[in-house]
């Protein structure tokens, strides 16, 4: 609770700034755009991981960002990770946890509350290519996070084109990232590939609609080949942004699919109905961003 | 707090707390002083744009033309032409951008002035320096951002489109208003 007050009061302290706005239509997807060189925005990210295979599971992800135009091409950005978790007989097996926020040390048998902060990141994007001026924007990322818990080192390349007059907006991501995570007692090694990609549409002024499609494969250790695949899942759903000069939302609902796949025995375990609800994988999620540039 | 609660909860401030930007630096009238300060009479001439002539207007613009009718004013001082007021709008990152272009008789650029402008980044746009980039501009010249028209940082969607719209209305003259 004492968490949800403090996002809640950076929230309103920055909402009551003058400012202006540097925005996304979708919630998951990254688009090239950056900030021109001097400019500074504070972004509140919340989502909100619905639901496992059964019993009860709501684990509400808090960001607390700023980000910074270094060059006209170049965007950093510092951000806080912190959240909720509340789980209570979440398992396939009507158990409680353990998972990606649920600690391993969490009684199976009674429900599962926590305050957590995960971790810090840095965030870096180069602007390669204008969807703009040139045929097809192109962007890279790259955002290390350290955790008492974890560790990451994430990569993206961000590609992003306009048709239409404008009106229509593509991207489309490819991300990599090399984890350690404390499980356990002990550091496990594992890698992530994900693809994202959305649609939006302008139907107003200042609204977009769109859809958004995320694919994401874990594998076992630092690597990505076949040997090492643990599971893929997907998911899908539509998003709405609004903007204005002054500041910007976008609020993205996805539901997993279900069609996972599970490439080892203990993934498999974690498939119900289709869907896989290990890590942190769950029925749906529902992601607000809030973005206001001082 | 029920779950649900937090979101309208985040969304409230930002509706009651968020600025309003909502700015228009020009009015038409204001607009056609800035341009045509000696004009005498300034009497509307929209011009209707037919399938054919947008067809026509974009193979020699490049740029899709949107709407069915422009809104065109003919200046005049002493029964002379002084030249064309062209109204329009484009596409900005959040919002149109509506704008002006003045031309001389000749369909050469005689100015253009920015009415709205309500993006983040990019108010330089209404810089007289900037819109000068467009004087003596005649159809067939690049317009084209960093080369012959400077970008600015932050609004490269509005440069690209305000140049853009100025190429599709120099087009629309040679073929509606010549």
């Amino acid at each position: 609770m004492r968490i949800r007050i403090v996002a809640l009061g950076a929230l309103f302290v920055s909402l009551s700034l003058p400012a202006a706005a540097g925005d996304s239509p979708f919630g998951y997807v990254y688009t090239t755009d950056t900030h021109p060189q001097g400019a500074r925005e504070f972004e509140q990210w919340v989502t909100r991981r619905h639901d496992q295979s059964t019993g009860r599971y709501d684990a509400w992800q808090l960001r607390s960002e700023i980000e910074y135009g270094v060059r006209d091409d170049l965007q950093t950005s510092l951000y806080l990770n912190y959240g909720r978790v509340s789980a209570s007989g979440n398992q396939p097996g009507g158990t409680t946890g353990p998972g990606a926020f649920v600690n391993d040390s969490a009684d199976p048998n009674s429900p599962y509350n926590r305050n957590f902060v995960e971790s810090i990141s840095n965030e870096w994007i180069w602007r390669v290519f204008s969807p703009y001026k040139d045929i097809i924007g192109l962007a890279l990322y790259v955002e290390p996070s350290i955790g008492e818990n974890k560790r990451e080192l994430e990569g993206k390349i961000i590609l992003h084109k306009n048709f239409l007059d404008d009106r229509l907006v593509w991207a489309a991501n490819l991300s990599a990232a090399l984890e350690k995570e404390n499980f356990h007692g002990e550091w496990e090694k594992e890698s992530e590939v994900e693809l994202t990609t959305g649609l939006a549409w302008r139907f107003a002024q200042r609204w977009h609609a769109g859809l958004e499609y995320r694919t994401h494969r874990n594998y076992a250790g630092h690597g990505f080949s076949d040997s090492k695949r643990e599971y893929s899942a997907n998911f899908f759903g539509p998003s709405l942004h609004y903007a204005q000069a002054s500041w910007w939302m976008t609020l993205t609902f996805l539901k997993q699919l279900g069609n996972a796949k599970a490439y080892t025995a203990a993934a498999q375990a974690d498939i119900v109905d289709g869907r896989f609800y290990g890590e942190h994988h769950e029925r749906s999620e529902l992601r607000l961003r809030v973005g206001v540039p001082f | 707090m029920a779950r649900w609660t937090i979101l309208p909860t985040l969304l409230a401030p930002a509706a009651i707390c968020a600025p309003a930007y909502a700015v228009q630096y020009l009015t038409v009238e204001q607009a056609q002083k800035a341009m045509f300060p000696d004009a005498e009479q300034m009497t509307r001439a929209d011009v209707s744009l037919t399938p054919e002539l947008k067809r026509r207007i974009e193979a020699a613009s490049g740029v899709p033309v949107r709407n069915d009718v422009q809104s065109v004013w003919r200046s005049e001082r002493g029964g002379a032409p002084l030249g064309w007021f062209i109204l329009d709008e484009v596409v900005g990152k959040h919002e149109f951008i509506t704008y002006a272009v003045g031309l001389h008789p000749d369909g050469s650029v005689r100015g253009i002035e920015v009415l709205d402008y309500r993006e983040t980044y990019g108010g330089q746009i209404r810089d007289p320096r900037w819109r000068q980039q467009f004087a003596g501009k005649k159809l067939g010249a690049a317009l084209k951002l960093d080369a012959d028209i400077r970008n600015i940082s932050g609004a490269t969607l509005s440069c690209r489109n305000v140049t853009n719209g100025v190429k599709r209305l120099l087009a629309l003259h040679e073929f509606a208003l010549r």
